[in-house]
Formats: structure tokens, C-alpha cells, sequence
């Protein structure tokens, strides 16, 4: 692995930057639906825990429009890991609330996956479509083209018609050889 | 009979050698991406990089990823990459990336790839997975960062970024940029600097730099090679347009606004040209695609490419003339069409040299747009008074530079920036 200067790694990765803004042909531009559920989960496990076998997380879900109900949930899991816990049935999430949870693995002699040791929670949710919609009609400093604001209104019934349950996930990269760290752990407070 | 067997052998072996053409396909190599890491700049450069890593720098440049690729060989393994055990536990976004794996195997994508120049180039189709990074309160440029693009090298970046939170619509509308994006490898085209305005992005109605227009509408083209059900969509979103202002805000304009020049600036007037030439002329389409490429300058407009193609097809004139107006409501003069096909007059110049002369030349008359104290909206030929507020110049500078788009010169004031109040 070659490493460089810091000055000299700087102005490489300036001059990256300058050439994918270049040659990029970005695709068409469209409006985006907000951001409707947050979804986390955090190694609780220390180096220094008694029982290596085990590992222990914090999961949470939480709303971030509206009142989200009908949720199923589910984990899956690199073939290194098992599941021995996992939360209570949880059926809907109000506005602004959210749930955390424990959820327990055991470690076994299995190698890891392709890409590392990984926990995956999968949520499947009926979105608060009438918030949506509002949301989306009342922003107009965030949605200020009409056609595209229409666009997106028409796409959000569409899905309440057709198919009105979403699915989400949130993976956990658990720290180990050949593992990657997680999202969370590595997101030193950023200034965005 | 001996005779019969030689015909039906004949015909055996010239079936297979047309199903083993066709079955010869373009090689294209599938990464699966995801992010490994997230942190400001500072943090994330001491990092070592391990065997298929690489940095990505976040679109404000304050952050930056390290993302992890893996060399995709089948849909299985495509699953279990994306942490599942089977396609029915992937997220709404991964079946989306699955479905754009699957399209790129499809007969659709397999004739498009058919017209890639050189037939040995290397394209790499990059599927980002960006599960657990969807929250831009955390990760405020995720969407930019990851959005569908072709990079350098013929990257082809898909993500799910433009549908995140958008249910089983993501898997419906991936493939279709993906379609998109292949448009952009096969034509090779590039936009003007600022082609796209200050914001860097373009709208399906939005008038831009001319060579952008077309390198966008010849995406848009070869996505309606493989979706022709979407042309009515189109048709129905081109019914007024946007212009973007220097401060990224954008001002809609009908048609009665616009002039036949200014429609050849939009991606999607110029789709529809290409698509009804594709439709309405005997093997359209491939003579469409192979008039592109030997003519591609990477500079053409619409106008480049329209100027070849009745050079190359003198007895289409007419019917391209017919499309030309058609598709642009009958706005262009007979005048402006008649320099499309003969731009040179007796000037033995090259094409090139017409792309730097129509881009200095203003496309109508200098007209301005202003909002009054009473918040009335005007348009004229007239300047207004200088005691006028939100005035917006509708025509080009006459000393445009011959590489900025034509609309990059448009001034609103902002106090009133969208007059329209959209």
C-alpha cells in the first residue's frame, strides 16, 4: 500500500476531484422524497468484554415523518454470526419517536462473508402517506418547480395504491480482520 | 434429398453463427460498491487503503468516503454481497440495484452495447449500495455523491440516490437510467463548461448549453430505444421549460417564450427529434447511432449532428425537415432550418468552426422579463426602468463566449428571483 506526503496526498486527491467533476455526465435531475425513517444499529462490544462469543447491539428505529405503522422487522447476518435475541414485535412508530433495542449474536467458527462480518436490520413499514403528501405540497421552498413537485405528488400515490409497504435496512460493519467499521463509528462530527 | 440435407445443414450453421453474433456481447464488468467509511477530509486521509478500496471525495469537498468494490459475477452473489439470503430480504433500493444487474444482461442492453466504439472498450457498470448512509441530516451530499453518472474511464455509477424512500418504484425506474447512462458511452459527447448552468444539474425541461443538450437528449434517445412507452411522459412534461439563473434559481417559460433555437437547447426536444427520426426512416436507429459516431466531434449540437446526418442521407432531407419543425412546434423559420443543412454558405469551414459561430450568435432578440412594484410579471423588448425590480434578460450577450451555454448569461436580480413565485 503506497501512502504519500500529506501535502502531495492532498493535491492527488484535489486533482481526483477536479477530473471526476470533469468528465462526470451527470444524470437527469429530479426532485427526491424526503428522508421518512432513520435506522441505526451500534456495536456495544468492547475489546475488553468477558464473553468474546457474544456480540451486543443497539438498534434503534425512529420516525422522521409522520406515524409509521404496520412495521415488520428482521436481521440477517454474516455466516460468522447468529442470532440469540432480538427485540419485542413493534407495530407503529409515532411522529418524531423512536424505539431503541438489544439484539445478541453469537460468533461462531465460520469464516466471514465475501466482505466482511456484518449484522443487517431489515424494516418493512406503511409510511404516513397523508404527512407525505403534505409535506411535499407545503415545501415549496424545497420543491420549487411545479411540474416536478407534481411528479413527485403523483409518485407518492402511485405507491400508496399500488404497493404501500416500504422496505429499509441499516447494515453494521462489525470491526474485526478484513471487517470494515461501521457508518456510525467512523462518522467523526462532521461539519455539513 | 442429399441436396435438402445440405440446405437444412447450411441453414443450421448460418442460424447459429447469427445467434453466436448476437450472443457476443460487450464486455462489461459489475461492481458491487459500498461505503466502508464517512468522515471529514482530515480524518479519513491517514487511512490506509486495502486491497479494492478507494477514496471518494464528498461534492463539498469538507468530507470523504472510503468505498469498497467487489467484482460481481452472478445474481446470487449480487444478493449475498448486499446482505441477504435471498432477493425477497433485500431493501427497496437493493432490489433496485438488482434490477439494473439483470437489465444490463437484457436483450435491450445487449443491442445498445452493439454500437459501443472501440467494440474492446472497457465499461465498468458500478452498482452503490448506500444502505445506512441515507440520512442527509448526516450525510448532507450522499444523494450527489452516489447519483447516477458516467465517470471517467466509462464508469457507469448507479445508485439509488433520485428514488431513496420511493418503495418498489426504485426497481421500476433504475433500469431506465441505466439506459440513460449507456446512452452517454455509445455517443461519447460532451457538454459545454457550464453547459449545465451554476447548479451542475439538468432537468428533462430545462434549456441548456447546446452540446449538453444534445449529449442529454442522445442519453434520453437511446432511453427511449428501450422504454418507448415513456415518449408520451415526455411529450407531457415539455409543455413549458425551465431556465436556470446564475444563482441556480429557475425561471418557467412557455413555448410563445422560446424561440426554435432555444428548443434545440433542450434534452428533451432533441430525444424526440432523434426518436421520431428512429421511427419514421427505414433502420432509423442505426443509421441515427452510426451518423453520431463517425461525425462525433464530442462538440456536436443537435445542429452538428443534424447537418451529417442529411449530408451523409441527402434524400431524407425533406423528411427530416419535416421532423425538425414538428418537434419544435413550428418555430424554427424556414431561414434557420435552411443554415442547419447548408451552415457554411460558399465558406469551406468545418463544422467545429459553425459550433463557435451559433454559440456567439444571439438566438432572438435581446427581450427582458421583469417583475413591477405591484409584483406584475412583463415581458418586452424594452428595457425596464432602472427603479424596476427582478429583472431578468432573456436573450444571450452578442459577445457570448462560443464555449458557455447560451442561457449561462442570464441575470436575476435577487430580489425577486422567481418571479413566478414556484
Amino acid at each position: 500500500m503506497k501512502r504519500y506526503p500529506k501535502d502531495i496526498f492532498l493535491l492527488v486527491l484535489f486533482i481526483i476531484f477536479i477530473n471526476n467533476s470533469t468528465f462526470s455526465a451527470s444524470g437527469q435531475t429530479q426532485y427526491t422524497l424526503p428522508n421518512i425513517i432513520n435506522l441505526s444499529l451500534k456495536d456495544l462490544s468492547s475489546e475488553n468484554s468477558e464473553n468474546k462469543t457474544v456480540k451486543q447491539l443497539l438498534g434503534s428505529i425512529a420516525s422522521n415523518l409522520g406515524r409509521l405503522t404496520s412495521i415488520a422487522y428482521f436481521f440477517e447476518s454474516s455466516p460468522d454470526l447468529s442470532l440469540i435475541e432480538c427485540p419485542q414485535k413493534i407495530i407503529s412508530i409515532d411522529q418524531a419517536a423512536s424505539i431503541t433495542f438489544f439484539v445478541k449474536f453469537t460468533t461462531s467458527e465460520k469464516p466471514p462473508s465475501e466482505i466482511g462480518s456484518w449484522v443487517k436490520l431489515v424494516v418493512r413499514y406503511k409510511p404516513d402517506y397523508e404527512k407525505l403528501l403534505q409535506y411535499v405540497t407545503e415545501n415549496v421552498s424545497l420543491y420549487p418547480i411545479e411540474y416536478e413537485r407534481n411528479r413527485l405528488l403523483e409518485e407518492i400515490k402511485k405507491n400508496e395504491a399500488s404497493f404501500p409497504i416500504q422496505t429499509e435496512g441499516f447494515r453494521l460493519f462489525l470491526r474485526g480482520k478484513n471487517s470494515p467499521s461501521s457508518p456510525n463509528s467512523c462518522l467523526k462530527g462532521s461539519k455539513n | 434429398m442429399k441436396k435438402l440435407f445440405f440446405i437444412i445443414l447450411f441453414s443450421s450453421v448460418l442460424f447459429s453463427f447469427n445467434n453466436f453474433a448476437l450472443a457476443e456481447d460487450h464486455p462489461v464488468t459489475t461492481e458491487y460498491s459500498f461505503i466502508e467509511s464517512y468522515a471529514p477530509f482530515r480524518d479519513i486521509m491517514n487511512k490506509e487503503l486495502g486491497p479494492g478500496e478507494e477514496f471518494a471525495i464528498s461534492a463539498n469537498g469538507l468530507n470523504a468516503y472510503i468505498v469498497k468494490s467487489v467484482t460481481v459475477t452472478d445474481e446470487q452473489q449480487l444478493i449475498n454481497l448486499m446482505g441477504a439470503s435471498s432477493e425477497a430480504n433485500l431493501t427497496d433500493a437493493q432490489k433496485g440495484l438488482l434490477e439494473v444487474f439483470r437489465f444490463s444482461k437484457s436483450e435491450k442492453i445487449s443491442q445498445l452495447k452493439s454500437y459501443i466504439q472501440p467494440p474492446d472498450k472497457k465499461i465498468t457498470l458500478q452498482l452503490n449500495d448506500i444502505t445506512g448512509y441515507e440520512d442527509e441530516k448526516k450525510y448532507p451530499t450522499i444523494k450527489k455523491d452516489f447519483w447516477p453518472r458516467l465517470a471517467k474511464n466509462s464508469t457507469i455509477v448507479m445508485s439509488a440516490a433520485p428514488y431513496l424512500h420511493d418503495g418498489k418504484n426504485v426497481s421500476e425506474m433504475l433500469p431506465k437510467v441505466l439506459s440513460h447512462e449507456l446512452g452517454h458511452v455509445i455517443c461519447d459527447s460532451r457538454a459545454e463548461p457550464s453547459g449545465y448552468g451554476s447548479d451542475g444539474s439538468h432537468y428533462l425541461n430545462e434549456i441548456i448549453g447546446p452540446q449538453a443538450a444534445f449529449a442529454e437528449g442522445f442519453a434520453d434517445f437511446t432511453r427511449l430505444l428501450c422504454f418507448p412507452e415513456e415518449e408520451k411522459e415526455y411529450r407531457g412534461s415539455l409543455n413549458s421549460f425551465l431556465i436556470e439563473s446564475q444563482g441556480g434559481k429557475y425561471v418557467k417559460l412557455g413555448l410563445k417564450e422560446l424561440s426554435g433555437k432555444d428548443l434545440l437547447n433542450n434534452e428533451g426536444i432533441d430525444a424526440l427529434i432523434l426518436s421520431s427520426l428512429a421511427k419514421e426512416i427505414p433502420n432509423g436507429k442505426d443509421a441515427i447511432i452510426r451518423c453520431v459516431q463517425r461525425n462525433n466531434s464530442q462538440l456536436n449540437p443537435i445542429e452538428g449532428f443534424l447537418y451529417y446526418f442529411v449530408k451523409e442521407n441527402p434524400s431524407l432531407k425533406d423528411k427530416v425537415c419535416e421532423i425538425l419543425k414538428r418537434e419544435t412546434s413550428n418555430k424554427l423559420s424556414d431561414d434557420e432550418i435552411s443554415k442547419i443543412f447548408n451552415p457554411f454558405g460558399n465558406n469551406t469551414n468545418t463544422f467545429l468552426d459553425l459550433t463557435s459561430t451559433m454559440n456567439s450568435k444571439p438566438a432572438m432578440p435581446k427581450m427582458y422579463q421583469w417583475v413591477d412594484k405591484n409584483g406584475e410579471i412583463h415581458f418586452s423588448d424594452e428595457p425596464p426602468s432602472p427603479n424596476e425590480s427582478g429583472v431578468i434578460m432573456l436573450s444571450p450577450s452578442p459577445k457570448g463566449n462560443p464555449t458557455i451555454a447560451t442561457y449561462s448569461e442570464i441575470h436575476v436580480d435577487s430580489k425577486s428571483s422567481n418571479p413566478f413565485g414556484e
